[in-house]
């Protein structure tokens, strides 16, 4: 029960980053950043990023404003607010120390 | 040729055939469903809709089939996989965008169980100290029914076999607090939506407004009928309860207090002290009470399993287990209708025994009276009953007494023993073993009110007429005590029975003449 907790976790803790990375770039509606998650294979299926986008912007780390679509229904485009900008800051270090350490840890582990 | 709507999916109107649209609804609407508790549910529905609006748009068909609805549910993927990629837990409820917390659910708690976790279930479902439920079901069960009670409980709570379950068990609380808290967050809900109208800039959403108050009150409708039916199940699950402990205390228990009625000590039969007396030999007796355990414990069962489904939001029976009830039942009503019959049969026949002797009396006057017992008065006409366990026999009061004019110059009593039976033989058997008695000393000619049927017989209509024959010219008298003994005695002045005692009557050449009446 707890492995599946952890792997969820880690994958959500991942997730999440990869969203805001792809936002830092600039703003973007889910489909494109559906597209990339699917090219680097984080999602498999597209309706996990909405309730995450929705819990992200309830938590005021992002932001979205609407913008009419010629080709489809009006667009959310999704940006980073300052709160979120200040989260993936920390996260970048965040996640620069994890990968030091499981690659020390994992490089030890073998020897 | 099939027949299609037309539907508006994020602005955009579609053709979809209608089995199409079917499965997009119950798809969109299993979506709401599960993120039913979480904030901001309406705009993830909304979000995944106007995706799956894009989707169909970049593949610009004409008509949308049900194998298209197959391809773009397979895209986004159910909403339980959502979990699978993001799962929220336990530990992360500090965290500020989630607050997803799962409902309250009955369980039994294998992990913590003495016996099936019924008790140690519950026990975290209203989260207190197994120990307490414990200690009540012990009560319980030395009271009677709570055995019962225990294992209807054990068939119908689930085990928490996943994790999920396992949270689930000690999930959200079902309280007041919290029914008012979703009721907030349905209001919430409803406010956003009016204050996005202007924001959103969707022309068609004012009509969504409408549909939005309506779902709310309809919701706020729908808690209210939550509460009364938790109510409602309280009631059904103590009904159900006390049911089993009536059951199991009639069925198979014994009572000891005597309860007067009409002056008549009165000892209360529960049903297995009464079958004995009703069947000949244990296999129907044994029978009938498996029949009325059937009969009546089944739907017990059922009530108490829909006063836990309404309380705990336990599973609905399968079709199976209905079957299954529905043929114990059957069996049960099948058994009683073998046992009612055979039974009635056994009062078919109607025979009697009866043998006359000669009093021998020195005076020409007779007094007649009944004795004193501590069985049943004296006065009253109507039958009573009486279990009498130093006898182990059922007293009945069915005697009756005429007097008419004797063949001889002698005193003669007749007694007359009558029963039912399957057969006329079996009748004049029971008929037989009726065991009356009655005294008679000098003068005096004492009768009993009652009889017993004999021991370890059954009840078969037994009853005993007495005939008094009387010598004309010689006199009886009759005491008080047989003011409502007495059946219609014939005499010359068409004296009612209950007026005639107290006074001395003479047989005259055919009828009683009284000889001191004014």
């Amino acid at each position: 029960m707890k492995i599946e907790n952890t792997k969820a976790q880690m994958r959500k803790g991942v997730l999440e980053f990869c969203i805001l990375s792809i936002l830092k770039k600039g703003e973007a509606y889910p489909s494109d950043i559906i597209a990339q998650l699917k090219k680097s294979k984080m999602i498999v299926v597209e309706g996990t990023i909405y309730p995450l986008l929705t819990r992200l912007k309830n938590g005021a780390i992002l932001e979205y404003r609407w913008e009419e679509s010629k080709s489809g229904p009006p667009r959310k485009y999704y940006s980073l607010s300052t709160k979120g900008e200040d989260l993936l800051i920390g996260l970048d270090e965040t996640w620069n120390e994890l990968v030091e350490a499981v690659k020390l840890t994992t490089q030890k582990s073998s020897i | 040729m099939k027949k299609t709507v037309n539907i508006n999916l994020g602005g955009i109107i579609f053709h979809i055939d209608e089995d199409a649209f079917e499965q997009l609804k119950a798809y969109l609407s299993r979506i709401k469903a599960h993120y039913n508790e979480e904030e901001g549910c309406e705009e993830i529905a909304s979000d995944i809709e106007a995706r799956i609006a894009e989707l169909l748009q970049e593949k610009s068909i004409q008509i949308i089939s049900t194998s298209d609805v197959d391809t773009i549910i397979s895209t986004m993927g159910e909403p339980e996989r959502y979990e699978e990629d993001e799962e929220t837990t336990e530990e992360d409820t500090e965290s500020p965008y989630t607050n997803k917390k799962t409902k309250r659910r009955i369980y039994r708690d294998k992990d913590n169980e003495v016996v099936g976790g019924v008790c140690s279930g519950i026990a975290a479902y209203f989260d207190i100290d197994p120990v307490i439920i414990r200690l009540l079901a012990l009560i319980g069960m030395f009271a009677g029914g709570g055995i019962l009670v225990y294992l209807i409980l054990w068939a119908i709570i689930p085990e928490a076999k996943t994790t999920a379950q396992k949270l689930q068990m000690k999930g959200e609380k079902v309280n007041a607090e919290n029914i008012k808290k979703t009721i907030q967050k349905e209001f919430d809900s409803l406010k956003s939506t009016v204050e996005n109208l202007d924001t959103e800039g969707q022309k068609n959403k004012a009509r969504n407004i409408f549909k939005k108050i309506i779902s709310f009150f309809l919701n706020i409708i729908g808690y209210i009928f939550k509460f009364i039916g938790k109510f409602i199940g309280i009631i059904l699950l103590i009904m159900g309860v006390s049911l089993c402990f009536m059951i199991v205390a009639n069925l198979f228990g014994t009572s000891t207090n005597f309860i007067q009625i009409n002056g008549n000590n009165i000892h209360p039969l529960n049903l297995n002290q009464y079958f004995p007396l009703l069947f000949n030999g244990t296999k129907l007796s044994g029978l009938s009470i498996i029949g009325m355990v059937l009969f009546i414990g089944i739907p017990v069962i059922q009530i108490i399993w829909l006063a836990i489904r309404i309380l705990f939001s336990v599973p609905k029976q399968s079709t199976t287990t209905r079957t299954i009830m529905a043929s114990f039942w059957t069996l049960g009503v099948i058994i009683l209708f073998y046992v009612g019959s055979t039974t009635a049969s056994h009062f078919q026949s109607e025979s009697y025994n009866s043998r006359t002797i000669e009093i021998e009396s020195s005076s020409d006057t007779l007094n007649i009276d009944l004795t004193d017992n501590d069985y049943f008065n004296t006065h009253q006409r109507s039958t009573s009953y009486h279990f009498d366990e130093e006898l182990e026999s059922l007293l009945t009061t069915d005697v009756s007494l005429d007097i008419k004019k004797s063949k001889s110059d002698k005193f003669e009593l007749k007694i007359k023993k009558i029963a039912d039976g399957e057969s006329q033989k079996q009748a004049k058997i029971n008929a037989g073993q009726i065991d009356y008695d009655y005294f008679i000393e000098e003068n005096n000619l004492s009768f009993n009110n009652y009889f017993a049927i004999a021991k370890g017989e059954a009840f078969r209509f037994q009853a005993v007429e007495l005939v008094l024959y009387v010598p004309e010219g010689k006199t009886v008298y009759l005491d008080n005590s047989v003011k409502y003994f007495t059946s219609n005695v014939e005499n010359s002045t068409d004296t009612y029975d209950e007026h005639m005692v107290n006074y001395h009557w003479v047989m005259s050449k055919n009828q009683l003449e009284c000889l001191d009446c004014n």
